[in-house]
């Protein structure tokens, strides 16, 4: 009896073990022709409405792919997971997307600190992913300039965004003395301020304040006083989180500091209007994509149709985006007989005049990044968001 | 495989820096909540070697190790000199990393060496293998066991229960302390510079606040006074989020969940007070699989 007891246990035991490994760690073994398109992306923490706005967007379009026969008879299935806005997490998830699902190609990160570790981990396994708003240099294009030929995105790049920031302010809207308040710790915001004050200062405007504060800060008071004194007439928030610039814009009303406020495509999101609409009035924001442009219209009732309480913005689009370039590049593939990653790969280096959500892509091989992607430049008007000019790269 | 050898290498660098962690809140009684500023220092400082001296790997480790250590000392000799204790050296040790992380933020160049401020170190050699982590987890794991049944480990537990006591006893509080705060940040700065060789690039966004309380959560979840605690722990906190991630939404409130059973049920720690030592495991070995052979000697 007692015997038979710790027989039992004994094997109880292993079996557990045995169960807990292989049904954590492995993939389901696909049977039939399923490419798993992997995303990652933040689904908890303090940039988890990234995540809320694309993951269901997404998921629908990779429905309706299948609805449809699949991409040239390959179904797809979107695998995604959840980074906690930490690298080591993306850097653990990209891994498994690429040797537990043995993903075709990789949607994500959202972020540079990630986007740039993982562009070394996407060359060594060659699996090719598509960044979505990861806009530092540095990401496709490694320090020492050469390029990381399984890194892509869709997005424009800060140095781009800063120049058109600057040429905006001077030329159009004639303003010459510049404060910047940054986010000392992220990369978007010190890279798209050194772009931006590189090209104020050599148009002749003069930058007067420069602060700082870092991710999490809630308080601006000290730095906007010091800006007030310095005889401002433009403050320049590019943070990556819309939250920031909201509080500036808030604490800045009650100290009465009268500037105009310009931000960029990180706090181009619809909540920055509900938090700090009334605050931000006439402030500028500039962005690759707008979810107020009329084509998007119908899609964005249909979208909130379907998941309410969500609210697509540019995240849904740039996911979208990233999600057709690949579907594109798959099909590609396809036509060759040769659906491996790096056939994915080769089709999307040489992607040229291709249709996706937001605009006709063509990626620069040297570099890729979309070539000439057009920039809007936004007004907050009655809390709302307003198309004032389109800005195209010459 | 490289899903399974990531687990392995995060969960190795993790335990690293968790048995630092554990010689200076698990034995010595020191709380700290700032070791990701150690652990910054020691992967920038082994970088730094490694990329612009070309110093081999290995070696390029150590120095980052030691340079943390030294560190250590900024904070470590003032602090214990005003006897600070208990919540207020856990704040003054935030407050240090905290500032570390600032002033990396803030750092773009020194000299020729281009360290990037908060775009991050870039193009860092890539050194760190399985096997290098599991040489590194097994020797660091053996002279924290060396230390910690040695005098001065003993001397440290005495700190950690009374300090009045163990001053009448003889133990010098401050040297005491300050070598228990060198090797603790010693093996974070081990375990920074593992990680800056693993992941080729480093950011100071890597060292946050949250990385500091995961590391104090190791030891206090492992239990106090233990090695092979926070050891397992440290490991578990790397693996169960990869183990639950199917449920994404859910994973940290499951995990926030353990975390509250298992102090209202074990404040000590799961370990709290078990020595390593792999007697349970040959008792265990018997019972199991040598039931036959009986009168091993026990008790």
């Amino acid at each position: 009896m007692n015997k038979n007891v710790q027989f039992f246990r004994k094997w109880l035991v292993l079996l557990v073990i045995g169960v807990l490994l292989v049904s954590s760690l492995s993939g389901c073994g696909s049977k039939e022709k399923v490419l798993k398109i992997g995303y990652i992306t933040e689904q908890t923490g303090v940039d988890a409405y990234v995540g809320a706005a694309s993951v269901p967007a997404m998921q629908d379009y990779v429905d309706e792919i299948n609805a449809k026969g699949g991409i040239s008879g390959y179904k797809v299935e979107l695998v995604v997971y959840d980074t906690r806005s930490e690298v080591t997490d993306a850097v653990a998830v990209a891994k498994r997307l690429m040797d537990q699902d043995k993903a075709v190609a990789i949607i994500g990160p959202s972020w540079s600190s990630a986007g740039i570790p993982l562009a070394d981990i996407a060359d060594t396994a060659k699996v090719p992913m598509v960044a979505t708003t990861a806009s530092n240099v540095n990401v496709t294009v490694a320090e020492d300039g050469t390029l990381h030929p399984y890194m892509f995105r869709v997005c424009f790049i800060d140095p781009y965004q800063g120049y058109a920031q600057a040429d905006f302010a001077y030329n159009k809207l004639g303003l010459r003395k510049a404060a910047l308040l940054t986010d000392i710790a992220s990369p978007y915001t010190v890279g798209l301020h050194q772009f931006f004050e590189k090209h104020f200062v050599e148009l002749g405007g003069e930058i007067v304040a420069k602060e700082g504060y870092t991710q999490g800060d809630t308080e601006f008071r000290a730095q906007l006083a010091k800006i007030k004194d310095s005889g401002a007439d433009l403050l320049v928030v590019d943070a990556y989180t819309f939250k920031d610039i909201g509080l500036a814009a808030q604490q800045a009303e009650g100290l009465g500091l009268k500037v105009q406020i310009m931000g960029g495509d990180g706090v181009f999101v619809p909540e920055l209007l509900e938090m700090a609409g009334p605050q931000l009035e006439g402030a500028i924001v500039t962005t690759g994509v707008s979810d107020v442009a009329p084509e998007f219209a119908k899609f964005n009732a249909d979208f909130e149709a379907k998941h309410p309480g969500v609210k697509a913005s540019i995240y849904t689009y740039y996911g979208l985006d990233a999600l057709m370039a690949i579907e594109h590049a798959i099909g590609e593939a396809a036509k060759k007989g040769d659906v491996t990653p790096t056939a994915v790969r080769d089709a999307l280096e040489v992607m040229t005049d291709v249709q996706l959500f937001t605009s006709v892509v063509t990626m620069e091989p040297d570099t890729h990044n979309p070539h000439n992607k057009p920039l809007l430049i936004m007004t907050i008007k009655d809390s709302q968001w307003e198309l004032t000019e389109t800005f195209q790269p010459e | 495989m490289g899903y399974i050898n990531t687990i392995i290498i995060l969960g190795g660098i993790n335990i690293i820096a968790a048995l630092g962690v554990a010689i200076l809140t698990g034995y010595t009684g020191l709380f700290t909540i700032g070791h990701a500023g150690f652990m910054a220092l020691g992967g920038y400082m082994s970088a730094i070697m490694a990329k612009e001296f070309n110093v081999p790997f290995p070696i390029a480790i150590l120095i980052g190790g030691t340079f943390a250590g030294l560190c250590s000392f900024i904070i470590g000799y003032p602090a214990f000199r005003s006897q600070l204790r208990g919540d207020y050296f856990a704040i003054a040790t935030l407050g240090f990393s905290e500032s570390i992380r600032l002033l990396l933020n803030n750092t773009k160049t020194i000299g020729s060496i281009k360290l990037g401020g908060a775009f991050g170190y870039m193009a860092i050699p890539n050194h760190t293998t399985v096997l290098v982590v599991v040489i590194a987890v097994i020797l660091s794991l053996f002279f924290m066991h060396m230390f910690v049944t040695s005098q001065y480990g003993k001397n440290c537990i005495a700190v950690s229960q009374d300090e009045v006591a163990a001053q009448m006893m003889g133990v010098n509080l401050l040297k005491t302390k300050m070598i228990a705060l060198f090797i603790s940040a010693f093996y974070a700065g081990v375990a920074g510079g593992l990680m800056a060789f693993y992941f080729a690039y480093l950011s100071p966004s890597f060292f946050t606040i949250t990385k500091s309380s995961d590391l104090l959560a190791a030891v206090v979840f492992g239990g106090i006074q233990s090695l092979i605690g926070p050891v397992i722990t440290a490991f578990i906190l790397v693996l169960f989020p990869e183990l639950l991630r199917s449920f994404a939404e859910w994973r940290l409130i499951i995990y926030g969940f353990l975390f509250v059973i298992v102090m209202i049920f074990r404040p000590q720690g799961l370990l709290g007070y078990v020595e390593m030592n792999f007697e349970f495991a040959r008792v265990w070995w018997n019972k199991m699989f040598r039931r036959k052979q009986s009168g091993t000697q026990e008790g």
